[in-house]
């Protein structure tokens, strides 16, 4: 028996099980190991079985999950986070960055207020003090999506 | 809730819930485990939103925590993991037949195709961490190697040579199990 599965055709063949599955070998050892399994019951078997198993990889791609899954993940989500577990948006400096330039502008608003002068900068302008707090609102809600991802948030 | 939260949520969901589940499953191989999985990482995304850096696409990013979760899940139950005699098959080449924990009332070939799969799982699952890491991500994802060198932050020769060698694994274990002489090999 050992002498049979250390014949250099077996062991050929089962040194090669994937590539010859996956149609990557030359012309040359496709047909050596065809050659092999013409003449080796034994290794036919084999790779019967072994396609045979591989095959169940397609098998589980072809799986899909529940149906409903994504409306009971959408409440289950919710409630977990209305539940008091809130993703905190991390005061990265991307969000740190705008908002101390609002709280600086709306320092600068402030002041001149205080001071009594005409309201009538380019900045004070546009900024009121009202704005300013918008700025600041709207800046804790920074998020960090990709491009392809913000063009979606673009659009709502 | 914000509304950011509500269409942040809304938005993962649905472009993103079935890849997380269907990873998630590829690797603990039960889906209803995986859908609970998959929620774990929607959590997770959602709460470390702020950490995630551009440099890697989101789609990278999810993969990663997906992946991540998923191993930490299979460590977890590992002690009660229906594969753990199949998998000590494979890795103390003990041999005997499989035993079979399918339900009396499954019809012949389900119960073949299940079989298939156990002694699939069990194989892949006794390859080292990132040769299955590699390979679930080719071979099921069907993902290309390079974004695999994203997810595993490896170069891209060394995710090649990580699927050669768990495909080299592979057939080496799968062969020996088929093989009625599995002794006189050894
Ligand atoms: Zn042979």
């Amino acid at each position: 028996m050992q002498k049979t599965l250390n014949n250099p055709g077996c062991v050929f063949v089962r040194d090669n099980l994937f590539s010859y599955q996956e149609k990557k070998l030359s012309g040359e050892k496709n047909q050596k190991f065809e050659d092999h399994l013409n003449t080796c019951k034994r290794c036919r078997e084999l790779v019967l079985n072994f396609q045979s198993v591989s095959s169940s990889i397609d098998a589980r791609r072809a799986d899909e999950p529940n149906p409903f899954i994504q409306t009971r993940t959408i409440q289950k989500i919710e409630s977990e986070l209305e539940r008091g577990n809130m993703p905190h948006f991390t005061f990265s400096k991307r969000i740190l960055q705008p908002l101390m330039l609002s709280t600086i502008i709306l320092t600068a608003v402030v002041i001149g207020l205080a001071l009594g002068k005409q309201v009538d900068s380019e900045f004070s302008s546009n900024l009121s003090r009202q704005n300013g707090i918008q700025v600041m609102k709207s800046d804790l809600y920074i998020t960090d999506f990709t491009d392809e991802d913000n063009a979606f948030f673009d659009n709502h | 809730m914000a509304n950011q939260h509500k269409e942040a949520i809304l938005y993962l969901v649905n472009n993103h819930h079935k890849n997380i589940i269907k990873t998630a499953y590829y690797f603990v191989s039960n889906m209803q485990d995986a859908e609970d999985l998959s929620q774990d990482v929607l959590l997770e995304i959602l709460r470390s939103i702020g950490h995630y850096k551009k440099d890697s696409s989101l789609n990278t990013w999810i993969y990663r925590i997906t992946v991540n979760k998923s191993l930490d899940h299979l460590r977890k139950q590992k002690r009660r993991n229906i594969f753990q005699t199949l998998g000590s098959f494979f890795i103390d080449d003990t041999k005997g037949k499989i035993k079979s924990n399918n339900e009396p009332s499954m019809t012949d070939s389900t119960n073949d195709d299940r079989e298939k799969r156990k002694i699939l799982d069990a194989a892949v699952n006794s390859l080292p961490q990132n040769q299955r890491i590699a390979f679930i991500l080719s071979k099921y994802d069907d993902l290309a190697y390079k974004e695999i060198s994203e997810i595993m932050n490896l170069s891209i020769p060394s995710v090649e040579s990580l699927i050669h060698r768990a495909k080299m694994n592979l057939q080496k274990k799968l062969a020996n199990y088929f093989s009625e002489y599995a002794k006189d090999i050894k």
